[in-house]
């Protein structure tokens, strides 16, 4: 029966991709999978953290018929690896979910036949298969259909033509290697494996640090550290409110400032951010990495600490004023979205250092949270069709349109173009390029067969 | 366990599977009748990109590790990440070649014989395996 379903996921994976583009096939496979997945195992939907990744995945699955991007795609085999991991070792962190979930999808297969050579008991069972029996019940049937359809061909000449009609023509060896592509893909996500003894450790490593299991150190060393804490992180936050009083002044100035200028601005600031965020995490991370956490006269460096980091989180909080004055009078562009999304990034990231402090956690913790953090960002991302988003405000409400880029984005955006230009005058260069984009968008779409169909083609059926 | 011993009749192995395995994957595009000409002497080249990689890739790792240890531990060890690696890097070239038919198939057989490698390397041989249980039966009666 196993095998059975099995064969039938291979047979659509095949009648999905071969000689396909992506399209309503990879929502298709999502679902298959999931189907697949809980077939296989009814015990996952009781878990918690398994429901959300299916969720997930399947949502990435619905966004790449909604809107086809690169994005999307890859949000897509990202939930799949993650949702593959969480069925090998649902308690791992999200980081080893990933690799395992990999490795589960590509040599799960490899993985298990290694097991089974090593194991005399499965080669001896081996052994047992009774091959004339498999013969006798899949070639004796076959054999004797194949005579009986033929006999009846002769006989009724309505039959002979229906059976003429079934064209097997898309069977060919190619196709079946995709057959057996695709069996092999189910086998393994059938059968999930670990890496081991990574799995094992994490789920065994805990969030917090404890007191016990940190190196010994003396009193005298300790308030030294402590004492070099201080004054490096009052010498910090000096010089980061410095830095503060000189960026709100010129907020100010922001409206006066040329294109190319408030451009430099907004990256120069983001480089700087990056600099000053890592290296602000690295070093609070080295002097709460352990026996100082536990000090009873730690209150003064904790306090500093947070105060430091509320600080950076205000210099955040500024640049991110920049780039919304940069996207308000220039429109929206993908390196500004991702400049904000950086932004959101880097807040997470010291605000999980400020819990790692405050509640004694360890560097397993920010390492977990923060990837989890990521993955639900990059899920959320991908559920946005950008480059609508993108070219529907620059239309409407940005002071200044640069067209040459809105064409350059994906097809998402050519219904709104072709009515831009229809509504509007624009130069007929550009006239041009926009009718070229939505003249080939139209051919793709009407060459779409059922696998490649997006949400698209139904408005265009209309 | 000595892997290096068996390298030769391994290599040959993988030899033959790569063959195979390009050659289904080639035969099935559009391409003249008279590339199947390349058949046999395409195996030399083969031979030789494959005990290059399989030398390599995959034979450091029995080095790394220290002569007692057994197959399967060092299967076990570094198996995971080679694969993950060998994966990654074979999509990416497919897909940087916009998924060219010829480097899809050399890419292909390329991951799929570097795991059977790993599999045919490592495979405890079928003498070793019952010395194996029959000293566990031992260690096990003896308890």
């Amino acid at each position: 029966m196993k095998n059975v379903t099995l064969l039938i996921s291979a047979v659509l994976f095949s009648t999905l991709y071969y000689k396909q583009n992506i399209g309503l096939n990879l929502s298709l496979f999502t679902l298959l999978t999931v189907l697949l997945l809980v077939l296989k195992n009814r015990e996952l939907f009781k878990n918690k953290s398994t429901n959300y990744k299916i969720i997930g995945y399947l949502i990435t699955g619905t966004t790449v018929f909604l809107y086809k991007s690169d994005l999307t795609i890859i949000a897509n085999i990202i939930a799949f690896f993650t949702l593959i991991g969480n069925v090998s070792a649902h308690k791992s962190s999200i980081y080893v979910q990933w690799l395992n979930g990999m490795y589960t999808a590509i040599v799960s297969a490899f993985s298990l036949y290694y097991d089974s050579l090593n194991t005399e008991t499965k080669q001896l069972k081996k052994v047992k298969i009774n091959y004339v029996y498999w013969l006798k019940i899949i070639g004796i049937p076959a054999t004797i259909i194949i005579i009986f359809i033929n006999l009846y061909r002769n006989g009724n000449p309505m039959f002979d033509e229906l059976i003429l009609k079934i064209d097997f023509s898309f069977i060919n060896l190619h196709w079946m290697l995709f057959v057996l592509l695709g069996y092999y893909l189910f086998y393994n996500i059938t059968h999930p494996i670990k890496i081991e003894p990574l799995t094992s450790s994490d789920i065994c490593t805990k969030n917090y640090l404890e007191k016990d299991t940190l190196e010994a150190i003396s009193l005298l060393q300790l308030k030294n550290e402590k004492q070099l804490g201080i004054v490096l992180m009052l010498s910090l936050n000096a010089l980061i409110i410095f830095f503060l009083i000189t960026d709100i002044l010129h907020l100010s100035e922001i409206h006066n400032m040329l294109a190319s200028q408030l451009s430099k601005q907004v990256h120069t600031g983001v480089n700087a951010l990056i600099f000053s965020n890592i290296l602000a995490i690295a070093i609070i991370l080295y002097f709460f990495r352990g026996n100082l956490n536990f000090f009873e006269n730690n209150t003064d460096l904790k306090k500093l600490t947070f105060v430091w980091i509320f600080l950076n989180v205000s210099v955040v909080i500024i640049t991110a004023i920049k780039n919304i004055e940069y996207i308000v009078s220039f429109g929206l562009t993908y390196k500004r979205i991702g400049v904000l999304f950086f932004l959101a990034a880097t807040s997470i990231g010291l605000i999980t250092t400020y819990i790692k402090v405050s509640k004694i956690k360890n560097l397993w913790y920010l390492l977990r949270k923060n990837t989890q953090i990521a993955f639900v960002i990059l899920l959320l991302a991908s559920t946005i069709n950008w480059d609508k988003i993108i070219t529907y405000y620059n239309i409407n409400t940005a002071d200044q349109v640069d067209l040459k880029y809105l064409i350059n984005l994906s097809d998402n955006n050519t219904f709104l173009l072709k009515d831009y230009i229809e509504e509007n005058k624009v130069d007929t260069k550009k006239t041009l390029h926009i009718n070229r984009k939505y003249n080939r968008y139209m051919t793709d779409l009407e060459n779409n067969s059922w696998q490649e169909m997006v949400y698209d083609n139904l408005k265009i059926k209309k | 366990m000595n892997s290096s011993n068996r390298l030769t009749p391994i290599l040959l192995k993988a030899t033959s599977l790569a063959t195979i395995l390009f050659w289904t994957l080639i035969s099935t595009e559009d391409i003249g009748t008279e590339i199947y000409f390349f058949i046999i002497p395409s195996i030399i080249p083969i031979a030789i990109v494959c005990s290059l990689t399989v030398v390599i890739t995959i034979m450091p790792f029995f080095g790394l590790e220290k002569e007692n240890v057994p197959n399967n531990k060092i299967f076990k060890k570094y198996f995971p990440y080679y694969s993950s690696i060998a994966f990654s890097l074979c999509s990416y070239f497919i897909y940087n070649s916009n998924f060219e038919k010829v480097v899809c198939a050399f890419f292909i057989t390329a991951f799929f014989t570097l795991m059977q490698s790993w599999v045919w390397l490592c495979k405890v041989p079928a003498d070793l395996q019952k010395k194996n249980t029959n000293l566990e039966n031992i260690r096990y009666d003896e308890i």
